[in-house]
């Protein structure tokens, strides 16, 4: 009786191993068919997308999120879509880590297959092909525990997860003091940023339940700045999105009701003068800490992004997008001029 | 001069504070609170010592770590167990060390007064 069990979960396994070679197969013809220009087979519903040439978010946010919308709304079961990647030229770490986010979400995908073409820039080609993105789109994956492999693709780390993780905090902010000071040490105001973003994913991603959106987490090394050696992060959750989590009382309710933009919305969050939805005046400091961090001069270059509004700090701007982006991200840079350090290890 | 007990957060609670709740992650402020200073606390009042929290050694604090902690010990927890300390009281027997990061005391003293303020 044993044994016959045993026959059978064999079986049962080598059938699965049959089938997904099949579907890998199946999907690696489709992608070279499309990209030769051939006519799909009838059977196979494949739609193609264009990405733009240019992958950024924090300065091309809108042309990003044109590119996520015509993703989604072709996305349907079962259905093959193309990426159609050949002529982008740039792609920034952000957008990248933002394209894999997506990427791995079934919601967003809603069980569609998809594939990716090659760009024909040779270093976007390299980014892309460094970074798992391929092994991503164009294989079976399995979005269970660790969908990304955690791979170095221009010394950046991607890392992810659904609750607050300090540990993890302290060790991306260290292997970017080792580039920029040649040795461990602690940033207080990056590590807060962080810790706060994690924190904000926890609760605000999902209002209604805590942890159970994932955030993301990328660093990497940035360019010279005036001889200045940088190293910027990248944090991102496809929640609801900071401006969908709150609830506004008084004139921002009124001028939210209004249509107004909600630009104004966001400034005066993180000047610390929207009240917590929770009504408590000890909470809802998280967002202020980060700009405070930022007039600290211990971050710098912060970019939020969430909903329809764009702001940099930098620069003092806040935008509103056209396409919104359901989620939050931010973006900062550390700078090796500034040593906002406390205590060398 | 009263005698004083030197409490290392770094090295007798964690070198990576998290935030505020344990259901968000690890090391948070209301554990900070319950298991570490509270008791510490009432004890420095009960047997008339200064209790010194060194802030220094860690990865940094996020702010609603050292709200929970520090603005906790002020408002107390009911469901914790965890009676309100007099402003004044705390401020007698608290000390802070943070050479690390200069504005940890500021921010601090700021939580803690904003607790002693009744919503």
């Amino acid at each position: 009786m044993k044994g016959k069990r045993q026959k059978a979960v064999l079986h049962q396994q080598k059938r699965s191993k049959k089938e997904a070679k099949r579907k890998l197969k199946r999907k690696n013809w489709l992608a070279k068919r499309l990209l030769m220009g051939l006519p799909k087979r009838p059977s196979f519903a494949a739609y193609i997308v264009k990405a733009p040439q240019v992958l950024s978010f924090i300065n091309e946010p809108e042309l990003l999120l044109d590119f996520f919308e015509n993703l989604r709304l072709v996305c349907k079961p079962k259905r093959y879509v193309l990426l159609d990647l050949e002529d982008v030229t740039s792609i920034s770490n952000d957008a990248l880590l933002l394209l894999l986010t997506k990427l791995q979400n079934r919601n967003f995908l809603k069980g569609a297959n998809i594939l990716g073409s090659r760009p024909k820039c040779p270093k976007t080609r390299e980014i892309l092909e460094n970074s798992g993105f391929f092994g991503i789109v164009n294989h079976k994956f399995d979005t269970g525990t660790n969908p990304i492999p955690v791979s170095n693709f221009m010394l950046a780390q991607r890392k992810h997860s659904k609750k607050v993780q300090p540990e993890l905090a302290q060790a991306v902010i260290h292997e970017a003091t080792k580039h920029l000071y040649g040795k461990v040490c602690e940033q207080p105001g990056a590590f807060r940023v962080i810790e706060e973003f994690m924190a904000n994913t926890c609760w605000h991603a999902n209002p209604n339940e805590p942890a159970t959106e994932r955030w993301w987490l990328t660093g990497f090394q940035g360019p010279l700045k005036d001889g200045f050696k940088t190293w910027c992060f990248a944090l991102v959750d496809n929640g609801v999105g900071i401006l969908e989590s709150i609830e506004l009382k008084g004139w921002l309710s009124a001028m939210d009701w209004l249509g107004f933009s909600k630009t104004n919305i966001l400034e005066n969050l993180l000047n610390g003068k929207v009240e917590s939805r929770t009504g408590l005046k000890n909470r809802g400091k998280g967002l202020p800490s980060m700009k405070r961090e930022f007039n600290r001069k211990r971050i710098f270059n912060l970019h939020i992004i969430t909903n329809n509004v764009y702001a940099n700090l930098a620069k003092n701007v806040y935008l509103t997008l056209n396409i919104p982006f359901s989620g939050t991200f931010v973006y900062f840079e550390l700078i090796s001029q500034s040593n906002g350090k406390t205590s060398d290890l | 001069m009263e005698k004083q007990v030197i409490y290392k957060v770094a090295k007798e609670f964690t070198p990576t504070p998290g935030v505020r709740s344990p259901k968000e992650g690890n090391f948070s402020g209301e554990e900070f609170l319950s298991k570490h200073l509270y008791p510490k606390m009432v004890q420095a009042i009960e047997e008339k010592f200064t209790l010194v929290i060194d802030l220094d050694g860690t990865a940094g604090y996020a702010t609603s770590f050292l709200e929970a902690a520090f603005g906790g010990l002020i408002r107390g927890c009911e469901a914790d167990g965890l009676k309100a300390i007099d402003l004044n009281v705390a401020k007698k027997h608290l000390k802070l060390i943070s050479h690390d990061d200069p504005y940890l005391e500021e921010e601090i003293e700021e939580y803690m007064q904003e607790a002693a303020v009744p919503a």
